[in-house]
């Protein structure tokens, strides 16, 4: 047991050099310590799954020791700015005031195609409209381009502020906690049901938004 | 926020603490059951076919009382090999062959020492 112990704890932290080695661009979605945790926890699991001849602390014993590394590493990484660097690496700017930043591009080992297939992605055609480009820890670029989008004050309109709605009504059922939350009673829905000319059993959405408009959507086939 | 930090941590040296123990455990077993099978042999060198089996029954009963944590523990292939030889050494013993009791024997006495060598912490085992 000692020996998958010291073997887990070997293994994890040599796959997170081998992965922060192998740059970001390999990585994808996930950071490099959850793509290690979820290669090796579903590894893991499978083999005293399969085999009966081994015992299932062969395989807890790993999985409870990546997922306390994990959780520690995450914590020490919160905690820690530089451990967050050295565990999760740090944002690398490729395209920096329109110009490629050709050594950060060495050192993360991303091509000239793959950054211009990157940028064609998000509907650049160029580097031309590109003035920042960063490749996150992720993985994933994020692309700022030279001119922005006109905003609601350049345009001389009105700003329409943007507010989640709370769903009142879920499938005929009311959910209380939100008609608090919004500072309505019971005797307001009531009001509004009568004027939909519904109950609420009747009513498949019905949700209130920051503006005070309700938006109702009753169920088909009643 | 840093009982986040000491839980991963306490979780860690639990599982350290348990695999430790585990390897302890298993290496005074080894060497209690070690022990019976040399008292178990010295008995049939001299002679003393009887009381030989005796003291390799009682080895077996306590053999046989450990098999639960054994099971949980460890790989159940090397436990059964094990278990089987107790049984073949039994009934070599109740027939009083010599020869073949001793090579069973042996064999019995290693299956055992690899049983608790595969939970040692050493850099072969770790490598």
């Amino acid at each position: 047991m000692i020996t998958a112990f010291v073997r887990t704890l070997i293994l994890y932290f040599l796959i997170m050099t081998g992965l922060r080695l192998m740059g970001k661009r390999q990585i994808g979605e996930l950071e490099p310590g959850e793509l290690v945790l979820t290669m090796m926890i579903s590894d893991l699991a499978t083999v005293p799954m399969q085999d009966f001849g081994i015992p299932l602390l062969a395989g807890v014993i790993p999985i409870l020791t990546l997922l306390a590394l994990s959780m520690l590493l995450s914590q020490l990484s919160m905690k820690s700015l530089r451990f967050r660097a050295l565990v999760c690496g740090t944002p690398s700017v490729l395209v920096w005031e329109g110009a490629l930043q050709q050594a950060a591009m060495r050192r993360n080992r991303y091509t000239l195609d793959e950054l211009l297939e990157e940028l064609r992605g998000q509907g650049y055609t160029g580097l031309n409209d590109v003035k920042y480009a960063v490749l996150e820890n992720s993985g994933q670029l994020s692309v700022f381009p030279w001119s922005q989008p006109p905003t609601a004050a350049m345009l001389g309109v009105e700003e329409d502020p943007v507010s989640l709605p709370v769903i009142l009504i879920n499938d005929g059922r009311v959910i209380q906690q939100n008609l608090r939350a919004c500072g309505k009673d019971s005797a307001w829905l009531e009001e509004v049901l009568k004027q939909e000319g519904a109950v609420p059993k009747e009513i498949f959405l019905l949700s209130l938004d920051g503006q005070g408009r309700v938006s109702c959507v009753r169920k088909e086939g009643l | 926020m840093k009982y986040r930090i000491f839980l991963p941590l306490g979780v860690l040296a639990g599982i350290l603490a348990f695999c430790l123990w585990n390897a302890g455990t298993m290496e005074a077993h080894y060497l209690r059951w070690q022990a019976q099978l040399e008292n178990a042999e010295a008995l049939a060198r001299a002679g003393n076919w009887p009381a030989a089996l005796d003291a390799l029954a009682e080895s077996r009963q306590d053999w046989t009382r450990r098999q639960t944590y054994l099971h949980i523990v460890t790989g159940h292939g090397t436990v059964d090999d094990a278990e089987s030889l107790y049984r073949r050494c039994l009934v070599i013993a109740a027939a009083q062959e010599d020869t073949e009791f001793f090579t069973e024997l042996s064999s019995l006495r290693e299956q055992l020492r690899l049983l608790a060598e595969m939970e040692r912490l050493s850099l072969r085992n770790v490598l």
